[in-house]
């Protein structure tokens, strides 16, 4: 249903989850009588005796509309003029058939008459005009004319368009709300996490309180198995959280008093008692479900159908009353009744207004089964004719590193010295530095003011010797201590990786005098090189942007076979995007909070490692589980949108462009409307679903994932 | 009709055919009962509800022929086309039946949105439950069932379309009845065999239907008179 004020604020259908216009809290609204009618067939607990009226109401409309036909095939096959001069029997057959035709249609207006006539007057006092109530006057015109010429005994009677109208309509309406149903499951899969009920603990007991009705600072009481209801710090216990919902994790945390928990998440064994640090519905899950809502609101091809959906409404009704006119003035009541009832009926808002969002809806619930989180629905079309997808290397293209070697006058101490700047950061060098002194039983030297310099390294201050102590890339420590230092010997080559000639990756000095010199190894991603692989297969260029130094970046180029940069200050890596962006669009894929300017920039930004804080996010799309292997998968899924949209819209502007007219010439029988106003949304809801469903566009990443971190294994870049 | 009683044969020997696809659903009807005197009365109402749908389906086949006869009339004898259609379709239905044509095998019935609502009907209490439920039934896709229609539809007449189907629809009901009640009133062999003459009846309507038609075939010829309130002449398709 089309509203005329689509300015209104949005709020969720209560059957379908589609947005719906001008909602209000107090009362459970629909995006359309079709979710109004499902909603009240498969209302559950309590209304059980309702929801059986309702389909029994149904199926008894079936059953006297099927009455109806078999008597207007009768009057059809009538021959003409044999009406009053055949037989005798013959007419009196021909009376009752009418007078039948008039009985079994009359419960029929009642049964679906009712609703759809309850829905627009429904409409009507929130001050909105809908093509129901154009559709209720209409067939109540033809069921009127009709009843009147069955009194008078002649003339003809159209029982049956008011029969097949309401028929047509409530069951189109219904199998749409259906539809409508299954695109949006997977959002409501993810509120489902949410339980209605929680223990809330009182100084006087334990009680179970509505979810709704808890508070910040309420201290609730969490059993094994259960998910958590809102987000909350522990206050005692211990428990394995599977939080594989929101942070695509697989592997569950072990979380006790203190730690923080998010919505949505599971208790998988122990017993909690947490405080609650967030009103219910400002949680992470909700946030996280809010953010992909949003990401169909603000799409630009759904504001296109809005704005469309504006304007028809009005034309539709100025067309259905003009036709009725012209038609009544030229060849009688009923002809004017009919034709304004078929134009009514036959065009179509719903597959304008569903065009857009439905599709975004099936896609971005399929993606979001695969843990990718699309905040924007725009990306999809972006993401559709991107040229380029750019990489970053380190946590990108690569997971993690591990310390291969290292050179130094005093190992231990320039060890310990560097884990000491390494723990302020969670670099991955410096994960791998300091994991290394660990290792080594190596206790991390103190130091103070110790701080990150973006693109460089770690800086900090030993008291001991009042010195400033630096861990960081050769290019910046060399630059630092003055070039002439040749220590140590980086050009030196690990033996086995001499085509990379690497120098160590990174350096440490103390004061301006370089100590020492780390090699790192770095891991490759398993999935990454099988990414990359399908990416240029479906025609997109990849490059690797890295911030890293040339012969490390060039190292791992090489292994994907990727064009590279190297050296790059998040500065140029947005003016090497630019650089790239020509009529197709750049897609940045890179670690969620570190490349988050170029990810930003990008027409599409991919992140991996986005944390939970979805408001943290500044990617468009991120992928939970930071598997890469969904990126193809995830451009396949993006074409198929994108082709669906444009599909569901030319439908849609073309159905209505060429139905209402052909309506409007009165050519067109009311019931014959009302089947292609069926076809046609159940066309738009059909396509969307295959999109929400269908397994086509998938790829391969994950079959051939082993193979390619077999043939991978550990790649030496230092 | 010479057919009606080889189309009242075919239903009630055809229904050994239709018991693969609408039996279980016969046992759902019952199963809510406690007595077989329930059940007896939930079957008869189940059954009703079928042979109601076949009776609309009948009809609207033999509309939708008498109007094409009408429209096409003075260049074809559509009667006739549509009496060697439904001769066909009920030999190769009965020849598939009998196991002279290699059958292929049937695809699952697709999700359908309605598919909830209809088993809810099915085991619902009230008799209107399952009279909708047979209502319902009666729509499902069947071979036997097509068949049947093109032959109602070559009858030329609304009123003698609506016969053939419930006549053909009343010969399904004592097997559709005795499978409700707990289906074991036959053996197995016993089973076949009726399966068998079955399968040989619905070639034998077929190949008196084509008869009919390739008698009829004569081009130009006056139609067959049906009931009197369907005369010869071309009739105009509604208003």
């Amino acid at each position: 249903m089309i509203s005329t004020r689509p300015a209104d604020r949005p709020c969720a259908c209560h059957y379908c989850g589609l947005p719906v216009v001008g909602g209000s809290a107090d009362e459970p609204r629909f995006c359309c009588s079709g979710c109004r009618f499902a909603s009240a067939i498969t209302a559950a607990g309590g209304a059980d005796a309702q929801a059986r009226w309702m389909m029994t109401r149904l199926g008894i409309a079936i059953f006297f509309s099927m009455n109806v036909m078999v008597f207007t095939f009768l009057l059809w096959s009538q021959p003409e003029g044999e009406a009053a001069g055949g037989t005798a029997a013959a007419a009196a057959l021909y009376g009752l058939a009418r007078h039948a035709s008039l009985l079994f249609s009359a419960p029929v207006l009642l049964l679906l008459g009712g609703p759809l006539a309850e829905n627009a007057v429904g409409e009507v006092r929130r001050g909105r005009l809908t093509l129901d109530l154009l559709l209720v006057i209409g067939v109540a015109a033809a069921f009127g004319l009709s009843a009147y010429a069955t009194w008078l005994g002649e003339g003809h009677v159209y029982f049956e368009v008011a029969c097949m109208v309401l028929l047509a309509v409530t069951l189109g309406r219904w199998l749409e709300a259906q539809g409508k149903l299954q695109t949006t499951a997977a959002l409501r899969d993810l509120e489902s996490l949410l339980p209605d009920r929680v223990r809330l603990l009182t100084p006087s007991g334990e009680c179970e309180v509505a979810l709704a009705d808890v508070g910040v600072g309420d201290r609730l009481r969490l059993l094994p198995g259960e998910h958590v209801p809102t987000d909350a710090v522990i206050r005692s216990g211990t428990a394995a959280i599977d939080e594989r919902t929101v942070t695509g994790e697989s592997e569950p945390a072990v979380k006790g008093a203190g730690d923080s928990l998010h919505s949505g998440t599971t208790n998988l064994d122990g017993e909690l008692v947490v405080d609650v640090v967030a009103a219910p519905g400002a949680g992470t899950l909700e946030r996280l479900i809010e953010a992909v809502s949003t990401a169909v609101e603000t799409s630009g091809s759904r504001r296109l159908a809005d704005r469309v959906a504006a304007w028809f409404l009005p034309l539709v009704l100025v067309v259905a009353v003009a036709t009725a006119a012209v038609h009544w003035w030229r060849s009688g009541a009923a002809a004017g009744v009919l034709a304004g009832l078929a134009v009514v009926v036959v065009s179509c808002p719903c597959a304008l207004g569903l065009a857009t969002p439905l599709a975004l809806w099936a896609a971005i619930g399929r993606a979001m089964r695969r843990h990718v989180l699309v905040r924007d629905g725009d990306a999809f079309e972006r993401l559709a004719r991107a040229g380029w997808i750019c990489f970053d290397k380190t946590g990108t293209l690569t997971t993690g590193c591990r310390l291969e070697r290292m050179s130094a006058t005093e190992p231990d101490e320039a060890l310990a010295m560097a884990a000491g700047l390494a723990r302020g950061s969670t670099h991955l060098a410096s994960a791998a530095i300091a994991a290394a002194a660990g290792e080594q039983g190596l206790a991390a030297i103190d130091l103070e003011d110790v701080r990150s310099i973006p693109g460089c390294g770690m800086e900090g201050r030993w008291s001991v010797r009042e010195v400033t102590v630096r861990l960081g890339s050769p290019r910046w420590i060399l630059a630092a201590c003055g070039t002439d230092q040749t220590w140590p010997r980086c050009a030196e080559s690990i033996a086995g990786t001499d085509e990379t000639a690497a120098p160590c990756s990174c350096l440490l000095a103390v004061g301006d005098q370089v100590v020492a010199g780390f090699w790192l190894a770095e891991e490759v991603r398993p999935v990454a090189a099988a990414a990359v692989a399908g990416l240029q297969a479906r025609g997109a260029e990849a490059m690797l942007l890295s911030g890293d130094q040339a012969a490390r970046v060039a190292a791992v180029a090489m292994r994907f076979d990727l064009p590279w940069r190297a050296g790059l200050m998040p500065a140029d890596k947005l003016a090497a995007i630019a650089e790239l962006r020509g009529s197709r669009g750049v897609v940045m894929v890179g670690d969620g909070i570190n490349d988050a300017p170029a990810l930003a920039s990008a027409d599409v930004g991919v992140a991996l490692g986005c944390g939970a804080d979805v408001s943290r996010w500044s990617a468009d799309v991120c992928l939970l589980d930071d598997d890469l292997g969904n990126l193809p998968w995830l451009v396949d899924l993006a074409r198929a949108t994108s082709r669906t949209i444009r599909w569901n819209l030319l439908w849609a502007f073309g159905y209505n462009a060429a139905c209402i007219p052909l309506a409007a010439t009165g050519l067109v029988h009311p019931a014959v409307a009302a089947a292609a106003m069926v076809a046609s949304s159940l066309f738009v809801v059909g396509t969307s679903l295959r999109l929400a469903n269908d397994e086509s566009p998938t790829t391969e990443p994950h079959a051939t994932a082993g193979a390619a971190a077999a043939s991978q294994g550990v790649e030496l870049v230092a | 009709m010479i057919e009606w009683p080889l189309i009242l044969g075919s239903g009630m020997l055809g229904a050994a055919h239709c018991l693969g696809m609408c039996g279980p659903f016969a046992l759902a009807v019952g199963a809510a009962s406690p007595t077989w005197r329930a059940n007896l009365w939930r079957q008869g109402w189940y059954s009703a509800g079928r042979v109601f749908t076949y009776a609309v389906l009948g009809s609207t086949a033999a509309f939708g022929g008498r109007w094409l006869t009408g429209r096409l009339g003075p260049w074809a004898n559509i009667p006739a086309l549509l009496a060697l259609v439904a001769g066909g379709f009920l030999v190769v239905q009965g020849l598939l039946a009998a196991g002279v044509l290699p059958r292929k095998g049937v695809g699952g019935i697709a999700a359908c949105p309605g598919a909830a609502a209809f088993k809810a009907l099915l085991g619902g209490r009230a008799t209107s439950d399952v009279f909708l439920a047979g209502l319902f039934t009666g729509l499902l896709p069947c071979g036997l069932l097509y068949g049947m229609l093109a032959l109602a539809a070559s009858t030329g007449s609304v009123l003698a379309g609506l016969a053939t189907m419930v006549i053909f629809g009343l010969g399904t009901v004592p097997a559709m009845i005795a499978a409700g009640l707990g289906g074991s009133v036959l053996g197995v062999a016993t089973r076949q065999r009726i399966h068998a003459v079955a399968a040989w009846c619905l070639v034998l309507t077929g190949v008196v239907s084509l008869a009919r038609g390739a008698g009829g075939l004569s081009w130009g010829s006056e139609p067959a008179p049906g009931c009197p309130f369907c005369g010869p002449e071309p009739i105009q398709a509604g208003p």
